[in-house]
């Protein structure tokens, strides 16, 4: 068995809208491993999202898939036929989404939404199915979990609904589980416990996962390699203890500048400019309007990724 | 749920009194009388005898004493009688009102079975040529005026075709034939009044549905069910389909008195014998109470329509059930 488990090779996907094409993932390669954590960081819009729900084919029109592979577990998934897609959707893969509420059905129970996708998959009788689901209940740490089977989504708390929806990412026990910023929508003391949760998880279960989120300090509780987005490119890739330590990506750097500290009393830092328009990207690097090494070959050409260490790919001129 | 039947049922009291009251003064509203039709030209009747007549059945009082006359003799269930022969209004209704409910449930049955098929698969198919096909049929259907096209139906299919009747519903020769025969006989009748009935209401509800489940089909917890992996049959019929008929439940709510004003319509086209034919022979010849009496019936009919459509919206939504 390879020690790769996830390989994203070349991936882009365009969205053709009657205004332009948005090339909201232009070429990016990403490797997750069995049992490792990998957290894609970048800010809204860079292209993470589309990234993970690319990886399970659900992109929507006028979105499209254009050239690149991903390949899980050995298969190409871009090349499989739908029926087989369907089964690595949930038995292969889980995907945990950003907004509990919406992301359940608001007329089902929370138990026949548990329990459907293992009725489905394994055709497994309901009673056994809904005994699976009331174990996982109590693993995301549902204080009753008979009761939460027969609720509906609305009766539930943010936090308790993003629990139901990692459970439900889990059911099948899938070799990988996605998650689309589990955490934003929630309070920050719900998000802590969110955060205990999937690290205990983690240990527990052995998950390879794959964590988007546009906050770096959740990355970097939970990752152990973390990959920067930006403009629909990966600009910085290496373990979580490097890229923490001495990030060498301008953007990343200044990611990391912007997470407040104690030092700053107050002050809050941030990156100048804002997020370029994917449908307008500058010439050269994508980056250049915002950064503050940049020189005039970077407004000319990118730089394609390079390693700049073991194991630690950069993308700019300037980073050694 | 109890509570909130019983909060739509009180509803239900002051709405028949605010219809029955506009009834009641926009047909009194109406130029002429009772006594004019039968009597204003008519040299023979003296102006006292009019007169008389009017004070007879209560017309020489103001509007509202009227009115208030009429609500009292409700309250106790009384609806009058009529002005043309003298019999109980409510004998009257109770006779047409079987014809009535028949036609207006098979037209609804029709709608639902034809419409919902038809807005769900073109959500599903948005954008494709069975889509864009059926578009067009659509808004034919819906631009189409429908006494036009019930009287097409008749010319084409009962006239030149021969294949339906094209009026009346219990022939007088039926009582020979035997039951078989007597319902066939019955759905044959049935066949031309049904189409026109439902024909408008099945281009407003199959777009109400498409864009309803359009709706729901860009919604989270629809990638959410596709990121399970279910099949698309159990995507669409088991998480879009029960949200995308939650509007389409109120919206046949509001298709009722469609339907039955539609009735008006249909039943005199096709010499129905229902309730509606019934009421627009009392307006034509200023039969008050046989009016008022239709009125108050068909908005009890649309009030209790109404009245389904909010419990079996509640039904379908629990976060209405559980408040």
């Amino acid at each position: 068995m390879s020690k790769t488990l996830l390989e994203i090779k070349g991936l882009k996907t365009h969205f053709y809208t009657s205004r332009g094409v948005v090339k909201a993932v232009d070429g990016i390669d990403l490797i997750v491993k069995r049992g490792e954590t990998v957290g894609l960081v970048g800010e809204s819009g860079c292209g993470k999202t589309v990234t993970g729900l690319s990886i399970i084919r659900l992109i929507s029109e006028p979105g499209r898939i254009v050239e690149g592979k991903v390949i899980f577990d050995g298969d190409d998934l871009l090349g499989l036929k739908k029926e087989r897609m369907r089964k690595i959707r949930g038995e292969g893969i889980g995907m945990v989404f950003q907004e509990p509420l919406t992301s359940l059905n608001p007329v089902l129970r929370i138990g026949d939404q548990l329990t459907e996708a293992v009725i489905v998959h394994r055709k497994s009788s309901a009673i056994e199915a809904e005994r699976e689901a009331l174990a996982l209940l109590d693993e995301v740490k549902i204080d009753s979990p008979k009761q939460t089977l027969w609720a509906y989504p609305h009766q539930l708390s943010g936090g308790m609904r993003q629990r139901v929806g990692i459970a439900m990412a889990l059911m099948l026990k899938p070799k990988l589980v996605l998650f689309d910023e589990p955490t934003t929508a929630l309070d920050v003391t719900v998000q802590s416990g969110i955060l205990q949760l999937l690290k205990g998880l983690r240990q527990k279960m052995g998950l390879s996962s794959l964590f988007i989120t546009h906050d770096l300090s959740v990355a970097a509780q939970l990752a152990d390699r973390i990959v920067v987005m930006y403009a629909g490119k990966v600009v910085e890739d290496a373990k979580a203890g490097d890229i923490f330590k001495k990030p060498r990506h301008p953007y990343t750097k200044g990611l990391l500048d912007s997470i407040p500290k104690r030092e700053d009393k107050g002050r809050l830092r941030s990156i100048a400019g804002s997020v370029p328009d994917l449908m307008n990207l500058p010439k050269g690097c994508p980056f250049h309007p915002r950064c503050p090494l940049k020189e005039s070959r970077c407004e000319k050409e990118l730089q394609d990724m390079r390693r700049a260490e073991e194991d630690w790919r950069v993308r700019c001129w300037k980073a050694a | 749920m109890v509570r909130y039947i019983a909060k739509r049922l009180l509803l239900i009291a002051p709405m028949l009194i605010g219809i029955s009251l506009i009834t009641f003064i926009v047909m009194h509203l109406a130029p002429g009388d009772p006594t004019s039709m039968r009597y204003g030209l008519n040299p023979e009747v003296s102006g006292s005898a009019r007169a008389e007549l009017k004070k007879l059945y209560d017309l020489d009082k103001p509007v509202h004493i009227q009115y208030l006359l009429w609500a009292k003799r409700l309250a106790r269930f009384d609806f009058g009688n009529s002005f043309l022969d003298d019999r109980p209004v409510m004998q009257k209704i109770v006779e047409r009102l079987p014809a009535t409910l028949l036609l207006n449930v098979c037209a609804l049955a029709v709608i639902l079975l034809i419409a919902l098929p038809i807005g769900v698969s073109s959500a599903v198919r948005h954008g494709s040529l069975y889509d864009k096909v059926m578009t067009i049929i659509v808004f034919i259907g819906y631009a189409t005026p429908t006494f036009w096209f019930a009287l097409i139906l008749m010319v084409v299919f009962g006239f030149m075709l021969g294949w339906f009747p094209i009026s009346g519903l219990r022939p007088w020769y039926i009582e020979y034939y035997s039951s078989g025969r007597q319902v066939a006989d019955l759905l044959w009748h049935l066949v031309l009044p049904v189409v026109a009935a439902s024909f408008g209401g099945l281009a407003g509800i199959s777009r109400y549905t498409k864009s309803s489940m359009l709706e729901v089909l860009r919604q989270d917890y629809i990638r959410t069910a596709r990121a399970k992996g279910l099949p698309e049959r159990k995507v669409i019929y088991k998480h879009a389909l029960r949200n995308g008929l939650l509007p389409i439940v109120t919206i046949l709510g509001f298709a009722l008195p469609g339907l039955i004003s539609g009735s008006f319509i249909f039943e005199t086209i096709f010499a129905w014998p229902g309730m509606g034919r019934l009421g627009y022979e009392a307006i034509m010849q200023y039969d008050y109470p046989v009016v008022m009496g239709v009125g108050v019936i068909a908005s009890m009919m649309t009030l209790i329509g109404i009245l389904i459509s909010d419990i079996l919206y509640a039904f379908i939504d629990p976060r209405i059930r559980y408040k």
